[in-house]
C-alpha cells in the first residue's frame, strides 16, 4: 500500500514538474483577438497562444527567433521557430488568405485537399506544381510533407491535438495552432494577421494592413443609418429535423450586431451553432426582415422545393435572403471561408449593402450575394 | 371470424391509443399551440398563420410519415421473425437496409471518382439520396432473391442476409475512411433519420410503395400462419414454399427499402413492435390478429418516439434514430420482466 502511495506521489510530482506552463494569463498585445499575444523579449518575439480549442486552458509559448540567435538549451518554450518563415504547410484556406494579405503567398508550399483553395494566384501555383497537395487534413501525408521540408506547419487545432503533429515536431518540423476561427469578434479574426506578420518577418506591414482593415470596418459601421426599430435578422437553414443557426455570441451574430441589426437569437449565450426545432424558428423568425446564410442554398426555387415551410417566411416572400454559398472558387471552395476572416470590413460592407442598397450604390459585394431566383 | 371478434376490444384499445398518440403528437412540440387553436385550424377557421404552418405543413406530414414508417417497419419485422423463426430477426436481417446505406454511402462518399455529389445540385441531392438508397436495397434484394431460388431453407437465407449486411457495412466503413469531411457529415446526418423533412410528393410515393408492400404482407398472412409450424409442416399443408418465400421477401424488401430510402435507417421499431404485440396478446399467434396489431403497434411506437424527440416545450430537437432504441429497449425489457413474474 505504502509503495503504491509513493508511486502515485512520485508520479504526481513528475507530472507536476514536467509542465512548466504557467496558468496566469499573460498580457495581450492584441486589441480584439483573445487567442494570441506577442511580446518582445530582446531579440526574440514570444508568441503566446491561448484558447486553441474552445474552453481549453492550455497556453502555448513559442520563441520566434531569427537565424543565428542562440537560445539556452533548457528553455521553457513549447517550441522555437526560426524567422522569417520561408516554407509553410497550411491546413486551412484562411491561412492562405492571411499569407496573401501580406503578399507572401509563395511561402505556402503544401496544403491538404487543395480543391478547397479558390484564390486564383494559389490555383495557378497548384497547376504549376509549386503548391503541393499533402493528403487530407485529418490525415496528413507524412512522406510528402517531409519531402517538402517546410519551416512550419500551421494547424487549426480541432482534430490535430493528437499525436500526428507531435510526430512532425519530433522530425524537426515545428507546428503551431492558428485559432482565428475561435475568435467571435470579426476584427479579432482579422487581427491574426499580426501573428503571420511576426512569423514572416513582416510585422510592420501586418500592423499597417490590420489598421487599415480596422479603420474601414469602423467607417462602415459609422455610415449605418440609425433606423428604429432595427431590422430583424434570421440565419441558418434546416438540415434533417433541426434548424441550424449561429449562436448569440458567435462571429456572425457579432457581425449582425455591428451592422446595427436585431439578430433574433442575440440573447443566446452560445459561441458555436444552435440546433433548434423547426417550429421554434418558424414562430420566432417568420416575420424577420432579412435572412442571411441559409446553409448551402443558393436559389429561391431550390429553397421552396427543399422544405415547404421555407416559403412561409417573410424574407422568402420579399426576397431578402443573402448567402455566401454563391461566391465560389473554380474548384468549389467557398470564398467566405477562405478570405472572409481576413476581410471583416468587406463582409460587413456586404451586409450593409444589402440592408441599405442606396448607401454604397457602386459597391459589388464579395461574399454575401442575393439568392438566385 | 369468431376469433377475430374476441379481439375487438384489443383492437379498439390499440386504435384508441393510436388516435390519442396522434393527437398528443400533433399538439406537442417546441411551439405551444393551444388545443382550441388546433381545432380551429383543422376545421379551417383562420387563426395565427404560424400555427397553421406548423400544424398543417410540418406536424401533420411528420405524424403521417411516422405512422406509415413505424407500421411498415413493424410488419416487416414480424414477417422476418416468423419466416426465419427467429425472435431476433428484424427488417435488417435481409441486409436490405444495409443495402440502402451502402447506396447512400457510395453516393455521398464514393462519388468523388464520379465527379462528386455536388454534380446533382442541391435539390438533386435529396432525390439522388433516395434513389441511391432504393437502388442499394434493390441490389441486395436481388441478390437475396437469387439466393432464395437456390437455397432450400430459411436459416441459410438468414445467414446470407447477415453476411450481405456485414459486407456492405465493411464497404461503408472503407468509404467513410476515405470520404471528405462534408460527405461524412452528410452521411452521419442521414443515418440519424428524419421524419419531418418530407414534402407531399415524396410522401405520396412513400405511401404508394408501402401500401403495395403491406398488401403483399396481407396476402402472405395465411402462409405465415402455416410457417409457424415449420417449413416442412407448412409444405405438407399445401403451402408452396418458393412462392411464399418470394411473397415475403419482396414485401419485406419494399417495406424496409422504401422506409430507409425516405426517412433513413430507423432502428429498433421493426424488432420491438412484434415483441410488444406478442407480449400484449400472448394468447394468439394468428397473423390475422398479430399483423394488423403490429402495424398499429409500430406506428404507435414511432409516434411516441417522435413526440419525445421533439422535446416538447424546449427549442431543441433530438435525432429520431437516437430515440427509438433509447425508449424502445427499456420498454421491452420492462414488459419481459413483468411477464416473468
Amino acid at each position: 500500500m505504502k509503495k503504491i502511495l509513493t508511486i502515485i506521489l512520485l508520479g504526481y510530482l513528475l507530472i507536476g514538474c514536467s509542465s512548466p506552463r504557467s496558468k496566469e494569463i499573460p498580457p495581450t498585445s492584441a486589441q480584439y483577438a483573445q487567442g494570441f499575444s506577442i511580446e518582445s523579449k530582446g531579440a526574440l518575439d514570444v508568441l503566446i497562444l491561448r484558447n486553441v480549442v474552445p474552453n481549453s486552458e492550455t497556453v502555448f509559448r513559442y520563441a520566434l527567433a531569427a537565424d543565428g540567435i542562440e537560445l539556452p538549451k533548457n528553455n521553457t518554450y513549447d517550441g522555437v521557430i526560426r524567422t522569417p518563415i520561408k516554407r509553410i504547410v497550411a491546413t486551412s484556406t484562411t491561412h492562405l488568405a492571411f499569407l496573401e494579405e501580406l503578399d507572401a503567398q509563395e511561402t505556402l508550399v503544401g496544403f491538404p485537399e487543395t480543391d478547397y483553395i479558390s484564390s486564383p494566384k494559389a490555383r495557378k501555383r497548384i497547376s504549376e506544381g509549386t503548391l503541393v497537395d499533402v493528403g487530407k487534413s485529418q490525415q496528413l501525408n507524412v512522406e510528402r510533407i517531409l519531402e517538402l521540408n517546410p519551416d512550419l506547419l500551421l494547424s487549426f487545432g480541432v482534430e490535430s491535438i493528437d499525436g500526428s503533429l507531435k510526430r512532425f515536431n519530433e522530425m524537426g518540423i515545428p507546428s503551431i495552432f492558428i485559432g482565428e476561427w475561435n475568435e467571435q469578434n470579426p476584427l479579432g479574426r482579422a487581427e491574426w494577421l499580426k501573428v503571420f506578420g511576426a512569423l514572416l518577418g513582416k510585422k510592420t506591414e501586418a500592423e499597417a494592413r490590420f489598421n487599415r482593415i480596422e479603420k474601414n470596418y469602423i467607417e462602415i459601421q459609422n455610415s449605418i443609418p440609425n433606423v428604429k426599430p432595427k431590422p430583424t435578422v434570421l440565419a441558418g437553414a434546416i438540415y434533417q429535423d433541426a434548424w441550424y443557426l449561429p449562436g448569440g455570441k458567435s462571429y456572425l451574430a457579432q457581425l449582425f450586431k455591428d451592422a446595427n441589426t436585431d439578430y433574433l437569437w442575440k440573447d443566446d449565450a452560445q459561441t458555436g451553432s444552435l440546433a433548434l426545432s423547426i417550429e421554434t424558428v418558424l414562430e420566432k423568425g417568420s416575420q424577420a426582415d432579412y435572412w442571411f446564410a441559409p446553409g448551402q442554398h443558393t436559389a429561391y426555387s431550390i429553397l421552396k422545393e427543399e422544405h415547404v415551410l421555407y416559403s412561409k417566411f417573410k424574407a422568402t416572400q420579399t426576397k431578402n435572403i443573402f448567402t455566401y454559398a454563391r461566391s465560389k472558387g473554380s474548384t468549389g471552395g467557398l470564398l467566405f471561408f477562405e478570405s472572409g476572416a481576413t476581410r471583416p470590413d468587406l463582409v460587413l460592407k456586404d451586409i450593409i449593402h444589402h440592408l441599405y442598397p442606396e448607401l454604397y450604390r457602386a459597391y459589388k459585394p464579395t461574399y454575401f450575394l442575393p439568392l438566385d431566383d | 371470424m369468431i376469433r377475430i371478434r374476441s379481439y375487438t376490444g384489443f383492437f379498439t384499445f390499440l386504435i384508441g391509443m393510436l388516435f390519442l398518440c396522434l393527437i398528443f403528437n400533433l399538439s406537442l412540440g417546441s411551439v405551444d399551440i393551444p388545443l382550441w387553436e388546433a381545432i380551429k385550424i383543422t376545421l379551417g377557421y383562420p387563426t395565427k398563420p404560424t400555427f397553421e404552418y406548423i400544424l398543417l405543413d410540418y406536424r401533420i406530414p411528420k405524424a403521417v410519415t411516422a405512422v406509415l414508417a413505424g407500421g411498415s417497419l413493424g410488419v416487416c419485422g414480424l414477417m422476418m421473425q416468423t419466416y426465419f423463426r427467429n425472435p431476433l430477426a428484424g427488417p435488417y436481417v435481409l441486409g436490405i437496409s444495409s443495402g440502402a446505406s451502402l447506396g447512400v454511402a457510395l453516393l455521398l462518399m464514393g462519388s468523388s471518382w464520379l465527379g462528386g455529389w455536388f454534380v446533382f445540385g442541391e435539390l438533386g441531392l435529396r432525390w439522388a439520396i433516395m434513389i441511391a438508397a432504393s437502388l442499394g436495397s434493390v441490389l441486395v434484394f436481388s441478390l437475396i432473391l437469387i439466393a432464395a431460388v437456390r437455397l432450400n431453407n430459411s436459416t441459410s437465407l438468414l445467414i446470407l442476409g447477415l453476411m450481405f449486411g456485414s459486407f456492405t457495412a465493411a464497404i461503408v466503413n472503407l468509404l467513410m475512411f476515405y470520404g471528405s469531411k462534408e460527405a461524412l457529415q452528410k452521411y452521419v446526418f442521414w443515418s440519424f433519420g428524419s421524419l419531418g423533412n418530407m414534402n407531399s410528393s415524396e410522401l405520396k410515393i412513400l405511401s404508394l410503395v408501402l401500401f403495395i408492400g403491406l398488401g403483399m404482407a396481407v396476402l402472405a398472412i395465411k402462409n405465415l400462419n402455416s410457417l409457424l409450424l415449420g417449413e416442412a409442416y407448412a409444405q405438407s399443408l399445401g403451402v408452396s414454399l418458393k412462392k411464399n418465400r418470394y411473397l415475403i421477401v419482396i414485401s419485406g424488401s419494399l417495406l424496409a427499402g422504401a422506409t430507409t430510402a425516405f426517412v433513413g435507417p430507423i432502428g429498433f421499431i421493426g424488432l420491438a413492435a412484434p415483441h410488444l404485440i406478442r407480449l400484449l396478446v400472448p394468447s394468439t399467434r394468428d397473423h390475422k390478429i398479430i399483423l394488423p396489431a403490429v402495424f398499429l403497434g409500430g406506428a404507435l411506437l414511432l409516434l411516441i418516439c417522435d413526440s419525445i424527440a421533439q422535446i416538447p416545450g424546449s427549442a431543441s430537437v433530438l435525432p429520431i434514430n437516437g430515440i427509438t432504441s433509447l425508449i424502445g429497449a427499456p420498454l421491452i425489457i420492462l414488459l419481459i420482466l413483468g411477464q416473468r413474474k
